[in-house]
């Protein structure tokens, strides 16, 4: 018996033994959730620049985060930081498409109160954001390069701990709201302010849904 | 390899003792407790020795990067005056840690760690019986003895999760000792360079510079107080520089020495982090450890 013993012993301290066990899990979705519209959208592409949840904090920790990233710029803390990631991925959708997976992040654990998706061109002749479709009864594209910041507010707080470690977060855009006000003339034309109206219309229609 | 290692370097630990003397202190004709690891030699001294070590330990910027360790290290150790001059020295580790990643993850790993053999030397030695002064030479090796535990995909785990260094270090050093009954003194510089690596993370040089004072009003009791200072380079992984390692970090620690009975020494150490100039986010809780070490 004693000699099993220290058989078993000897294996466990040669061999050794591990016990892993898994750690939040975020799952980023894009979907398209649009209704209808005059504008009759056949496809959307977004350039996603990066994905971040926000920890909920107080001003004061705010502003000593704003802090630390004026002091410090780089990329250190945000390189090891899992609640964010930079993705620098194009994604495209055509009308009707099911839900998209982009990413998982796996945040520390805690509350986050918002999740922020970051548009921007991934290549030099790409676009932020774009959408084709049919307006007034006829075809039009509208692209921007402008860089995009989405940020929803979660609310309730996504809550990461050892009984929730997981979560599906979902951007819901809804690109057939994204020309509002906005004529098929004035696509056309184009121009700095229907660029602008655009992007105000994709920030306005942006929303997350948060499914645990 | 590190199989064929370990048991060799455990039978070279179970060296079969040569015929005791009446007792450690007779022997030396010096009534001082001394406790692993700055024993006095004579010749055929065995001796063996257990240590129970807990303490925790914090890297990483919280709520980012950190990493929260808790590691229970269990070592034999047997040294074995070859003549009054030498001595020969193993350190077997078993080790328990637990890694607690900021996304809440965690790897429980236990193995054995990395085995310490080495020879101490007494280059100068004021006189054989009872000596006053002892100044020794030390070298050895450190082995990747160490299980490198990974992943599902095959990656190592970070070096936090490791129980060892998965390095051939080579260890070198100088001791002196002074011995004045009720009180003596202990003093070490001791230098580890890793000259091969065996995993993707490369733990750098260490230098370890210990000071111990010891005052023993009975001869059954002593107080100690140790100063310990290490100095560590930064850690590589997977090529790139760990912010959160390397730099100077300091110990004090005060320590009761007991010996119930002749030949057993028993010693409770607790371990206070001090001075500390560290690179980026690295914290070192209180540690504690109970050791017993008996001549055979």
């Amino acid at each position: 018996m004693t000699s099993k013993l220290l058989a078993l012993l000897g294996l466990v301290m040669l061999a050794g033994c591990v016990d892993r066990a898994d750690g939040t899990w975020a799952q980023i979705n894009v979907a398209d959730g649009s209704n209808e519209t005059a504008f009759e959208h056949a496809s959307l592409t977004l350039g996603v620049a990066n994905i971040e949840l926000v920890p909920c904090a107080s001003e004061l920790a705010r502003a000593a985060r704003w802090l630390g990233d004026v002091v410090l710029p780089s990329a250190y803390a945000h390189a090891w930081d899992r609640s964010v990631a930079f993705s620098a991925q194009e994604t495209s959708m055509a009308a009707g498409d099911p839900e998209r997976a982009l990413l998982v992040l796996s945040p520390a654990g805690g509350r986050y109160c918002e999740a922020r998706i970051a548009l921007a061109a991934t290549a030099e002749h790409a676009s932020s954001v774009a959408v084709r479709g049919t307006l007034d009864g006829r075809a039009v594209t509208m692209a921007t390069n402008l860089h995009v910041d989405l940020t929803s507010t979660l609310d309730p707080p996504l809550e990461f701990h050892l009984d929730a470690l997981s979560a599906d977060l979902t951007f819901v855009v809804r690109p057939a709201e994204w020309l509002d006000g906005l004529t098929a003339e004035d696509v056309e034309a184009g121009g700095e302010a229907v660029e602008l109206q655009f992007v105000r219309n994709v920030a306005r229609t942006t929303s997350v849904i948060v499914r645990r | 390899m590190r199989w064929i290692l370990a048991v060799g370097l455990v039978a070279v630990s179970s060296f079969v003792a040569a015929p005791a003397d009446a007792c450690s202190t007779c022997s030396t004709g010096d009534p001082t407790l001394t406790v692993t690891g700055v024993e006095q030699p004579f010749e055929g001294r065995t001796r063996v020795s257990l240590q129970m070590q807990h303490r925790t330990e914090s890297t990483g910027v919280s709520g980012v990067d950190a990493i929260d360790i808790s590691e229970q290290r269990f070592e034999l150790s047997g040294a074995y005056a070859l003549s009054e001059r030498l001595f020969l020295a193993t350190k077997i580790p078993l080790v328990r840690r637990r890694a607690r990643y900021v996304n809440l993850a965690r790897d429980d790993v236990m193995s054995l760690g990395d085995v310490e053999a080495f020879a101490k030397w007494f280059v100068f030695r004021d006189r054989s019986l009872a000596p006053r002064h002892l100044v020794a030479l030390n070298g050895g090796l450190s082995l990747p003895t160490g299980v490198v535990f990974e992943d599902e995909l095959g990656r190592p785990l970070p070096l936090e999760a490791q129980v060892g260094s998965a390095s051939l270090d080579v260890l070198a050093g100088v001791s002196y000792s002074w011995f004045f009954s009720p009180f003596s003194m202990f003093v070490s510089a001791n230098a580890g360079l890793p000259v091969w690596h065996g995993s993707t993370f490369r733990t750098g040089a260490v230098g370890l510079v210990s000071w111990a004072m010891q005052y023993q009003p009975f001869d059954m009791v002593a107080l100690r107080l140790s100063l310990d200072a290490r100095i560590d380079q930064a850690v590589r992984e997977e090529g790139e520089v760990d912010p959160h390692s390397g730099g100077l970090a300091t110990v004090v620690s005060p320590e009761v020495v007991l010996s119930p009975f002749d030949d057993l020494v028993l010693r409770a150490v607790v371990m206070l982090p001090a001075y500390r100039a560290v690179r980026g986010d690295h914290d070192e809780g209180v540690s504690v450890l109970f050791g017993a070490a008996y001549d055979i």
